[in-house]
């Protein structure tokens, strides 16, 4: 049985009466690929949210590595090994794709400012800020922007920067909100083998998306959430038959 | 038995508290639609001030002529501002650029730049002197109501006051141009749908503000006989603080945060020199964003 | 790209060394002196707050708040303690750094508009205590006598002294600026600028970090201060009104924010402009505010944007980490 990385007890996150994210429970095992599906409004993102530290839980636990993280606050949890991209596309537009990533890089190595005021002293950190951000652009072929302004990449390379700067803090688990939305078929493709290659590598991805098609290809196991509540759960075949989850997207009675 | 001169102190202080509810108004309105703060607005208050001094002295119109004429100054003065110090920056009026980062801090620094050379100019003409508004217009005949020594102009300033907030109740809820004001500061998106235009809303309310800020300034030059450059300045610091205090978006906590603020500072008066009563403000507003970011009177956010 | 390009950082030191004493022993007048170290002065106070406004992205007007404590430290402590003049730099930087670290931990959860105003509460109240407090700081009548600067027994006299005095701690004071922008801690800051929530998910220590450049920017300044007090020899509270705060904040915006080039510029621009329009009358604060209005509305990157001064910085320092571009092969 593969260790149990990410384990959701009960989460709920309720809204002055509406209830987002409703009794929710579901394991992440390490090295899965898990997709997490669901008409709008289901309440994937809110889910994403609770569990990367951004708002707070209303109930229920989040447990990672064993230890629990519910509470902790969303930089805590980042160093602790969860990194996250948004649904709406969130990068330094003006500053260089470069320093886009060290970002991601400098959150998991941290650093001084006494390092940086005394020449030499921060000299190994930042080696290793720049290699894992030089590493993280390669993957995703974005090195030949490294010095332009992150506002000037088209959007899909935005999208992938997005990742890659989420990728320098080379971490444990990655969580991905709408990672294809408005890309084409072919950036979809490309997408699709990077987070495959990535999952093969040994990353841990939980990935919420609309895209059926590439969701039903790269995901090891399949969550569907309706109205705040799990209503399925399984392998991409299964969750494709499964009348319940139709009956959430299309509105068939079963 | 309560000292009438404690009495006295507190009445005054109610009565320039709501010199800074009043102007408080003023920025509130401005808040709630832009989520932006108008430091120029302390000149609105000035200008009514000054109008007030040259409809008296140069002019040497009867006081129910230079009234109108304040109410001209000020919403001219309104619409001026908006024009160069806001407009300018608003290039699209979804809630998302209406309201971003770097509007508010533009027109934050434009408004205080404005602000400033409004002040400065005023200050040039008139040497930054403290000037006097003619015995005949004054309204410092002195009253007592059972030992609680009041001014004519003192009470005036509470009078119309509570006037100007009744009218502006009336306006924001009985006029089209109110209603579309509470429309658009509580839901802009939902009043854009309703066809509601933004532009003209904004222009509205910085009119209605610096009227306000205009008659306060007026009637307070009438009480208290003198007027400068600055005044504006100071009364806005303070007018910023009543409206964090109260909530940043309630107009009644606007209210009551301005007549505490004058409270706290008549009471201060008493035990303190009148240089320290200006710190009043300042520790209470240090104290509220540091304890309180939600101020005293927050509306409860959906 | 010339291999004998000579750096920025060394060219300025040049500039600021020996070509700006020669030309100023060659018009040989004393005014000009003063004036030249007024600017040195303005830079340092520039650089000083952009690393809060511009790099940090935090809107402050709080310069003078330090720039009193450490003039007035060091005023009280030489004139009624004899103190040396580097004791009291230092104890300028360890009181200001002190009080910066206490007010930036308060202050700097506030949303931007709102930390901004406190900053003006803080340096308007500041201004009123000075004022006030006459038992301290003398009053409005101000600190007269505070002793010149003095190295190890030799005090400064003339000039051409006082002005490498000036420098030499400018270039200091700039190097320590330096390197805070242009490193990965620059980025850092650079990042929770742009956008907090974001920075903070990939695990960056948002708050720590402000707080950090809150105390070093009041530390910069503090010492600017006592640097000031004994170069001048008279300090009051005029000198530290809120207007100076929002010059120097003029000059960060119309330098450019973030861009430590351009902090140098808006400082000089904002000693020398009003200078230059002496003849026209006291009009400094008028023009000011209208510099300030054109420079948001036509100029809002400033004159030397922050993409350009990192771009410089880049290729001026090749082997830093920071500006690397390539992985070894």
């Amino acid at each position: 049985m593969s260790e149990r990385l990410l384990q959701v007890r009960g989460l709920a996150k309720h809204f002055q009466g509406l209830r987002a994210v409703d009794d929710v429970s579901f394991d992440v095992a390490r090295g899965e690929l898990v997709g997490l599906i669901g008409p709008n409004g289901a309440g994937k993102t809110t889910l994403f949210n609770c569990v990367a530290g951004a708002i707070a839980r209303t109930s229920g636990d989040v447990e990672f590595q064993g230890r629990s993280i519910a509470g902790l606050d969303p930089g805590r949890i980042a160093r602790l090994g969860i990194a996250r991209t948004y649904q709406n596309l969130r990068i330094f537009p003006d500053i260089t794709v470069f320093d886009n990533v060290s970002a991601g890089a400098i959150g998991r190595l941290g650093i001084s400012l006494f390092g940086t005021l005394i020449p030499g002293v921060g000299r190994k950190r930042d080696e290793a800020i720049a290699d894992a951000a030089l590493a993280a652009l390669e993957r995703f072929d974005l090195l030949s922007f490294a010095d332009q302004p992150a506002g000037n990449l088209a959007y899909g390379q935005k999208k992938h920067l997005e990742i890659a700067r989420a990728l320098a803090l080379q971490p444990t688990l990655l969580l991905l909100d709408e990672p294809a939305a408005g890309l084409n078929d072919t950036e979809t493709g490309e997408l699709a083998s990077r987070l495959r290659a990535l999952r093969d590598a040994g990353l841990t991805i939980l990935l919420v998306e609309h895209d059926m098609p590439m969701v039903m290809r790269i995901c090891d196991r399949i969550i569907v959430l309706d109205s705040g509540r799990k209503i399925a759960e399984g392998a991409p075949a299964a969750i494709r038959a499964d009348t319940a989850v139709r009956a959430a997207y299309l509105g068939d009675e079963p | 038995m309560i000292d009438t001169f404690v009495l006295s102190q507190l009445a005054i202080g109610v009565s320039v508290g709501m010199t800074y509810s009043i102007v408080a108004i003023g920025l509130t309105l401005i808040y709630r639609v832009l989520s932006a703060v108008n430091f120029a607005h302390g000149e609105a208050y000035t200008l009514g001030a000054f109008a007030t001094l040259i409809g008296a002295t140069t002019l040497k119109l009867p006081l129910w002529v230079i009234v109108p004429m304040v109410l001209l100054v000020g919403a001219a003065f309104g619409w001026g501002i908006e024009r160069l110090a806001f407009r300018p920056f608003r290039k699209f009026t979804d809630e998302a650029s209406l309201k971003s980062r770097a509007v508010r801090e533009a027109t934050l620094l434009s408004s205080f730049a404005l602000g400033l050379v409004v002040r400065e100019i005023l200050d040039r003409i008139y040497h930054g002197e403290w000037l006097a508004i003619p015995q005949e217009y004054l309204l410092s005949t002195p009253l007592s109501f059972g030992g609680i020594r009041l001014s004519v102009g003192e009470l005036a300033i509470g009078v119309v006051s509570v006037v100007m907030l009744a009218c502006l109740q009336f306006m924001l809820h009985r006029t089209r141009t109110g209603i579309a004001i509470r429309a658009v500061s509580s839901n802009l998106v939902g009043a854009q749908f309703s066809g509601i235009d933004i532009n003209r809303v904004v222009v509205a309310v910085f009119i209605v503000g610096s009227l306000l800020g205009a008659v306060a300034g007026m009637v307070v030059s009438l009480a208290y006989g003198n007027v400068q450059s600055y005044m504006g300045l100071t009364v806005v610091i303070k007018a910023f603080v009543a409206m964090v205090i109260g909530g940043l978006t309630s107009l009644p906590g606007a209210v009551v945060a301005g007549i505490l603020i004058g409270v706290a500072e008549s009471t201060a008066g008493i035990f303190l020199p009148s240089a320290w009563t200006e710190m009043v403000a300042y520790g209470m507003l240090l104290l509220t964003l540091l304890f309180l970011p939600q101020g005293l009177f927050a509306r409860r956010r959906a | 790209m010339s291999r004998n390009r000579v750096p920025v950082r060394l060219a300025f030191a040049l500039v600021l060394l020996a070509l700006v004493p020669a030309l100023l022993a060659w018009a040989g007048s004393p005014y000009l002196g003063r004036l030249a170290q007024v600017v040195l002065v303005a830079i340092v106070l520039t650089g000083a707050l952009n690393l809060l406004v511009g790099t940090a992205g935090l809107l402050a007007l709080d310069t003078v708040v330090f720039y009193g404590l450490g003039a007035y430290a060091a005023a009280i402590l030489s004139v009624n303690a004899g103190t040396s003049f580097l004791t009291n730099v230092a104890v300028a930087v360890v009181l200001t750094s002190v009080v910066g670290a206490i007010c930036g931990f308060a202050l700097v959860r506030l949303t931007s508009i709102f930390f901004a105003v406190a900053t003006m509460a803080l340096a308007i109240s500041f201004h009123t205590t000075v004022l006030n407090w006459g038992d301290l700081t003398r009053g409005p009548m101000g600190y007269r006598g505070i002793p010149p600067v003095s190295f190890f027994g030799h005090s400064v006299s003339g000039w051409l002294e006082s002005y490498y005095v000036t420098a030499v701690f400018v270039l200091l004071a700039l190097f320590v600026m330096h390197r805070v922008v242009h490193s990965f801690y620059g980025n850092a800051a650079r990042a929770i600028r742009e956008d907090e929530e974001c920075a903070l998910s990939l695990g960056l220590r948002t708050r720590l970090i402000r707080v950090q450049i809150y105390t070093l920017h009041a530390a910069i300044t503090g010492a600017a201060g006592a640097l000031y007090a004994h170069s001048n020899q008279f300090i009051g509270p005029d000198n530290f009104v809120i207007f100076e705060s929002a010059l120097v904040l003029t000059g960060v915006i119309v330098g450019g924010f973030g861009s430590l080039p351009g902090a140098v510029i808006g400082g000089v621009v904002m000693v020398l402009l009003p200078e230059a329009l002496r003849e026209v009358g006291n009009l400094r604060a008028l023009l000011f505010g209208i510099v300030l209005f054109l420079s948001i509305l036509f100029l809002p990157r400033g004159l030397f944007s922050e993409v350009r001064a990192l771009a410089l910085f880049r290729r001026d320092m090749p082997k830093s980490p920071w500006a690397r571009r390539r992985p070894p092969p």
